[in-house]
């Protein structure tokens, strides 16, 4: 891995810089990633907002209810429709301010390797976890 | 023939199709990992005529991993990866998986361009498995 890390929407026209090490990498099997990807499971990495930057492009906050209440952004290419990242937002363990990113969408994807797995109760019975990973039937608390 | 519904994440569209088969293509091009921001597609072909969509759809071209373009269409509110054209094969859609009501009425058919997979993504099951495309 390579910092800064790069990346962006399919057509380009959003674009983005991450200037520190992602605290987590995980996938997520909940059936709203699976809606909006259209695949079985969401990754993501979890970066200090501070270290996020967009480089170019603005892209399109689209608000939704979650399965848990809150009420989720997501940013999206308004061109393409690629889903970016959420917003940042402290996080419930260690009130950390973080962005989840969507880590397909990163120039070099080659060193991801999820070390978690949430909402594995609609896991597609196709896809095989790492073994040893955590795994977490819905979200970690 | 199995009647295929599904539709995006906001609700916003929707579409029913008559599929031949139930079998989903997984797809680990860069493409499509761009596309779906995630690490594969999972894609069940059908005829473009026996697909019918309802609400706002946009479409961005995009280059296959064939090297030919693909119509990418998604929903015009919330992003879903729908379905996508590939303009070498004319007439044929091709539905993201992940958008039907019920994902688990398809299993693998088969993976392509496993060459770009990353290590760690495994599918599980006796398919066949190719480096690139499959023809």
């Amino acid at each position: 891995m390579q910092l800064p890390l790069t990346g962006g929407c399919h057509c380009g026209a959003v674009r983005y810089e991450i200037a520190a090490a992602p605290i987590l990498t995980y996938t997520c099997h909940c059936t709203d990633c699976q809606r909006i990807t259209g695949t079985a499971f969401s990754l993501a990495i979890i970066v200090p907002e501070s270290s996020f930057r967009l480089t170019k492009g603005e892209p399109r906050p689209v608000e939704r209810i979650a399965g848990s209440g809150r009420v989720n952004i997501r940013l999206l290419c308004p061109d393409c429709g690629c889903w970016i990242s959420g917003l940042g937002r402290p996080d419930p363990v260690s009130g950390q301010v973080v962005r989840r990113v969507r880590a397909g969408t990163l120039d070099d994807r080659s060193w991801l390797r999820p070390t978690a797995h949430y909402f594995t109760r609609s896991k597609q019975p196709w896809v095989t976890l790492p073994l040893g990973d955590q795994i977490f039937e819905a979200q970690p608390a | 023939m199995a009647e295929l519904k599904g539709g995006c994440l906001c609700g916003a569209v929707r579409y029913t199709a008559q599929a031949e088969q139930t079998g989903a293509i997984i797809c680990h091009c860069t493409d499509c990992q761009k596309f779906t921001g995630a690490t594969f597609a999972a894609l069940v072909p059908v005829q473009k005529a026996a697909l019918t969509v309802t609400g706002p759809v946009k479409i961005h071209s995009g280059v296959g991993g064939s090297g030919k373009p693909v119509l990418r269409n998604f929903c015009a509110e919330c992003g879903s990866s729908l379905f996508e054209e590939p303009t070498i094969r004319q007439g044929l859609a091709i539905i993201f998986a992940g958008t039907l009501d019920d994902p688990k009425a398809v299993s693998p058919l088969r993976e392509i361009f496993r060459d770009d997979a990353l290590a760690w993504v495994h599918v599980t099951g006796d398919i066949p498995r190719f480096a690139k495309s499959a023809s």
